[in-house]
């Protein structure tokens, strides 16, 4: 009886001996599939046998259970718990980039290398950002390179609409050059929305010769609403037959002036 | 009949103790992409690189890794554009891995094989050569990585519609030190 007895008590600890490890043998390996890289993560179904359930307790109450709790980086819980946050499909994808690549056991990780965590996640939102600035920018580059043939031709045609020697223009040099200009100022207007509406990306500090092409803008921006008012208060005094006069008598200076600060502009992004 | 025994033991102990585990650390680093324009050239500079390198075995594997929109090109619009084209806000690192001989890391040229991730795609550059130079207790890294656009299925920029070339070599600049 009492070798029964101690038969009894014998299996009896080495079942409460063995329990810690058979908790172990329940691992999954959803954690080494996102994070293979780094060998210090332990497996996500240890988190129950180690930790509390509540969320709210802290680490230091976990009582020590085995040795796979030394290989908790103490860093590595709040990524851990609680489980539905921790390991959401769509955090896998954002780290899809090299985080997830199985390499041997003794190459550096990318998380070992001291990067912040914002640092080296993706996110597709400002990706998204990116892309509809650089499309609105593109579109504002094209068609600020389009406007150029209404300026120029604008331009030429001036001397046609004033006249020569004293002499005013003819009608029709005066309307086409007219509707050149207002060609030219709806073009510049449109350039310019793409540009002024383009989404900013926060924290960028802008330097280099774009801070020139945006200085530019306050030139020919301004000379842009000028001279059309100008011409217009020019293209009524040549109508009723007299000569350019008062404030009008600056439209093509105003103009020209507009027209060289437009073509610096597109210079300045262009050659370095 | 010990001391042989002991004699024994330490012969075939050297060479495990000659490839004792070690690692290494980028201490700083430059690193310049170059891009070609016909209209113009223009270089990106980042020193924000972070490396390590872990020796085991005989065998070292070294990762670097830089944060894409570090490379400053004097040009904020540019950089940016850079970003975008080169998804940088949802692939926000460039990552290097090579393995290396731990015999290769005495040797004034070192030819590696270079995987490169960047962009969301994955190239390899082979028997990529770099040179080095012990500084001190440092060794400094210096090389070219001839990296091509098309290889990370980059879209190249265009500038008055002519677009870059598709060369875009990078030169790496790095000082590492032992841990």
């Amino acid at each position: 009886m009492k070798s029964l007895r101690l038969r009894i008590m014998s299996v009896t600890c080495s079942c409460l001996l063995m329990a810690p490890f058979l908790s172990f043998a329940q691992t999954n390996n959803k954690a080494t599939d996102v994070f293979p890289n780094n060998a210090a993560i332990a497996s996500y179904s240890n988190a129950p046998a180690l930790w509390p359930h509540d969320p709210d307790a802290s680490l230091s109450e976990a009582p020590p259970t085995g040795p796979m709790q030394a290989k908790i980086a103490l860093s590595e819980v709040p990524a851990l718990w609680p489980r539905e946050l921790a390991f959401s499909p769509g955090q896998a994808q954002t780290n899809a980039q090299g985080h997830a690549k199985p390499t041997s056991s003794n190459a550096p990780s990318l998380q070992g290398l001291g990067f912040p965590p914002n640092e080296i996640q993706g996110s597709a939102k400002e990706q998204a950002l990116l892309d509809k600035r650089s499309h609105m920018l593109q579109i504002h580059q094209k068609l600020g390179l389009l406007t150029t043939i209404p300026l120029l031709a604008t331009l030429f045609t001036g001397p046609g609409a004033k006249g020569h020697h004293g002499l005013p223009g003819s009608p029709t040099g005066r309307d086409v050059h007219m509707g050149l200009g207002i060609l030219t100022t709806g073009m510049y207007f449109t350039t310019a929305y793409f540009a002024i509406r383009a989404p900013k990306i926060p924290g960028t500090k802008t330097h280099g010769l774009i801070r020139l092409h945006k200085a530019l803008a306050w030139i020919h921006g301004p000379g842009m609403i000028l001279t059309p008012i100008l011409g217009a208060i020019a293209y009524s005094q040549l109508s009723r037959g007299e000569r350019v006069h008062g404030i009008a008598k600056y439209h093509s200076v105003a103009a020209i002036t507009t027209a060289a600060a437009y073509g610096a502009a597109i210079l300045s992004v262009t050659i370095k | 009949m010990n001391k042989k025994i002991l004699t024994a033991i330490l012969l075939l102990a050297l060479p495990t103790l000659a490839r004792a585990d070690s690692q290494w650390v980028l201490e700083r680093s430059t690193l310049t992409y170059q891009i070609s324009h016909p209209l113009h050239e223009a270089e990106g500079v980042s020193h924000a690189a972070r490396g390590k390198g872990v020796c085991h075995a005989g065998q070292c594997n070294f990762l670097v890794a830089a944060p894409v929109n570090s490379f400053d090109s004097g040009n904020s619009n540019r950089d940016l554009h850079m970003l975008q084209i080169t998804r940088g806000a949802e692939f926000p690192m460039v990552i290097v891995r090579f393995q290396l001989p731990q015999t290769a890391l005495a040797s004034s040229t070192i030819h590696a094989d270079l995987e490169i991730q960047f962009a969301g795609q994955t190239a390899q550059y082979k028997q990529v050569a770099f040179q080095r130079v012990t500084e001190g207790s440092e060794i400094r890294v210096t090389g070219t990585i001839p990296m091509k656009i098309s290889d990370f299925k980059i879209t190249p920029p265009e500038l008055l519609a002519i677009p870059i070339k598709n060369e875009v070599p990078v030169r790496v600049d790095t000082i590492w030190r032992p841990l």
